[in-house]
């Protein structure tokens, strides 16, 4: 099986730490981003930074640059997200089976499992893999994070869109995409609340082998600029989503104590993986 | 390429069995050997055999209805070739059926299956990715008439259109009985028994018979109490039969069942709440009086359920003493 990748190359926090999780899965890496350093919301991206980032974990000289511009005034930045993936994962698939699209503060621990999936999806017909992810929301010490789970403190899977997908796929929104998915979860029961309660699991793995997504956990200032580039500002951008942010972060045992009560914003304490050259 | 010997087991269903040996027939390659085995209570299967196919070897039975596993058994006990594939009586083969079913046997293969069509509108797409799976939570998908594209693993096959290597078959001892009634699991009892040996199913989509679903001549209709009473029971049967009283599987299929009577009961609170199916007010006085009804369905399978579990012990002891008992 031909496997290559793509990531946008925009947010250079875990940039590092997920290229090199799944680096020696791949046999090519196209890096696609905006040529001006603009993000899909017109703010400035450290673009530059990701790129020297990148040259240090590509010993193999496995990433091929793939600058583009993806900035367009008054278009929805999901709309910009998709057409940008869309754009690396058609440049990826070529001489590819399968692409990986895994952002780039989402670190692979298992890359023995997620290839073992991968396998079976193939084998079983699909043309992309839904494989878990751990959703952090903030650190809270060191190796310690808030992360989102069941309302009563379960592990939870979160599926942002297949992190595999067989090449020549046409995307739906950002990473989805409408094709039959080999769907991996953390118990044999879909364990996502955005999913169906009755979603299919073909697959179950130990939380321990999840991809995890350092999705909010960055310094303030730089969750602040994040919730203004990313593809969802639209609702990130409102005030109090920060304002929550930083007042769970800052009381973490209130955010797990409070969370059987909240309708959303499910939190425990978890552990995983201080990546101090991200942070 | 191997041989195949073709078995269709047949109940009192004698024009459908005559159109399925004519497709037989009309095959590019003709099969090894046809075996037909008949259990019907009157002369009219066999008199049409007799007359029209007199190449077809005609096994006779009088175990009764629902003795499906047991006559697929007798089928096998008199086929010869390498391969033995089982249709239904009432699915008729394309004409490139078996040189497809046939190629698809590599190494490490054990059996092969193809599409059951069903004549529904978009069966060719519904759910792809989630052909013949058994999954972690101990139910199993089907989804055979989708068409993949290409050929898949899967976990079991449909008994509508499966075949394996006669070999294998008698490596495992044969198609294991007692699994009576109107959704009899034998197929897939027989598939994850042959993956247990090692060996890999496929699923070959060029490899198709058109089911056009022919009425039970047992009473009762195709998707009834019955059924779904029959359908509980013998899943629970064949997961403790094929892994043990103390598979994890067995448990989470358990608790799966339960999970789902949820629907049955939400149904019937929509229905007494005199709301409709998109949620707003609506539907007649007989609806409401009737709601409850809806959980006929859960009794039903929750009988099921119990009486699969009340039987475990049993099959398993005679699977033992029978020599083919799996863990």
């Amino acid at each position: 099986m031909r496997r290559h990748a793509y990531v946008m190359a925009a947010d250079p926090y875990f940039l590092q730490a997920s290229v090199r999780s799944y680096y020696d899965l791949v046999d090519r890496i196209v890096v696609s981003y905006d040529a001006d350093g603009r993000s899909w919301t017109g703010t400035d991206l450290p673009v530059q930074e990701c790129l020297a980032a990148l040259e240090k974990v590509d010993v193999d000289g496995k990433c091929v640059l793939s600058p583009g511009s993806f900035h367009v005034p008054g278009r929805d930045p999901l709309e910009s997200d998709t057409v940008q993936r869309q754009a690396a994962l058609d440049e990826a698939s070529d001489g590819a089976d399968w692409v990986l699209q895994l952002d780039t503060d989402e670190v692979m621990t298992s890359p023995g499992t997620f290839l073992g999936c991968l396998d079976r999806a193939e084998s079983a017909g699909a043309d992309g893999l839904d494989y878990p992810a751990r959703w952090l929301y903030s650190r809270v010490g060191p190796g310690k994070y808030l992360e989102r789970c069941t309302r009563f403190g379960r592990t939870a899977a979160s599926f942002p869109g297949p992190l595999a997908v067989r090449a020549g796929t046409r995307l739906e929104l950002a990473r989805q995409a409408d094709v039959p998915l080999y769907r991996v979860d953390l118990r044999a029961w879909n364990t996502d609340r955005h999913h169906p309660h009755d979603a299919v699991v073909h697959e179950v793995v130990p939380a321990a082998d999840a991809v995890v997504h350092y999705s909010w956990v960055r310094p303030p200032e730089v969750i602040r600029r994040k919730f203004g580039w990313s593809g969802h500002t639209d609702e990130y951008s409102r005030p109090e989503v920060y304002r929550r942010w930083d007042r769970f972060t800052r009381r973490p045992r209130l955010a797990v104590l409070g969370t059987p009560f909240r309708s959303t914003d499910w939190l425990r304490v978890s552990t995983a993986a201080d990546l101090e050259e991200a942070l | 390429m191997p041989t195949v010997s073709v078995v269709i087991i047949t109940y009192a269903r004698p024009a459908y069995l005559r159109e399925c040996l004519e497709h037989l027939a009309k095959s590019a390659t003709t099969p090894h050997e046809v075996v037909v085995v008949d259990g019907s209570p009157d002369e009219r299967t066999r008199d049409i055999v007799r007359a029209d196919f007199d190449q077809v070897r005609l096994v006779q039975h009088s175990l009764g209805p629902g003795t499906m596993p047991e006559s697929r058994q007798l089928g096998l006990e008199v086929a010869t070739g390498d391969v033995v594939a089982f249709i239904d009586d009432d699915a008729y083969v394309d004409r490139d059926w078996l040189d497809h079913l046939a190629a698809a046997y590599g190494p490490g293969v054990g059996g092969v299956g193809g599409r059951a069509l069903n004549g529904q509108p978009g069966e060719e797409s519904r759910g792809l990715g989630s052909i013949g799976r058994l999954l972690p939570d101990g139910t199993i998908t089907g989804n055979f008439a989708a068409d993949p594209g290409r050929t898949i693993v899967v976990d079991h096959l449909l008994g509508a259109n499966m075949s394996f290597r006669r070999s294998v078959l008698e490596q495992i001892g044969g198609v294991r009985g007692r699994y009576p009634g109107t959704c009899a699991c034998e197929d897939t009892d027989i598939s994850l028994r042959v993956r247990q040996q090692g060996l890999r199913l496929v699923f070959e989509p060029r490899a198709v018979v058109r089911h056009v679903a022919a009425p039970y001549q047992t009473g009762g209709q195709r998707f009834d109490r019955r059924y779904q009473f029959y359908s509980r029971r013998n899943h629970v049967l064949l997961l403790a039969r094929t892994y043990g009283w103390r598979a994890e599987v067995l448990r989470r299929y358990l608790w799966s069942a339960l999970r789902s009577q949820r629907g049955y009961l939400a149904e019937a609170w929509r229905r007494v709440r005199h709301a409709r199916s998109d949620g707003r007010a609506g539907g007649g006085l007989l609806t409401r009086l009737t709601g409850p009804v809806v959980l006929a369905r859960s009794a039903a399978e929750l009988g099921g359920l119990l009486a699969g579990l009340v039987a475990i012990a049993g099959a398993r002891r005679t699977d033992r003493a029978e020599g083919v008992g799996t863990p």
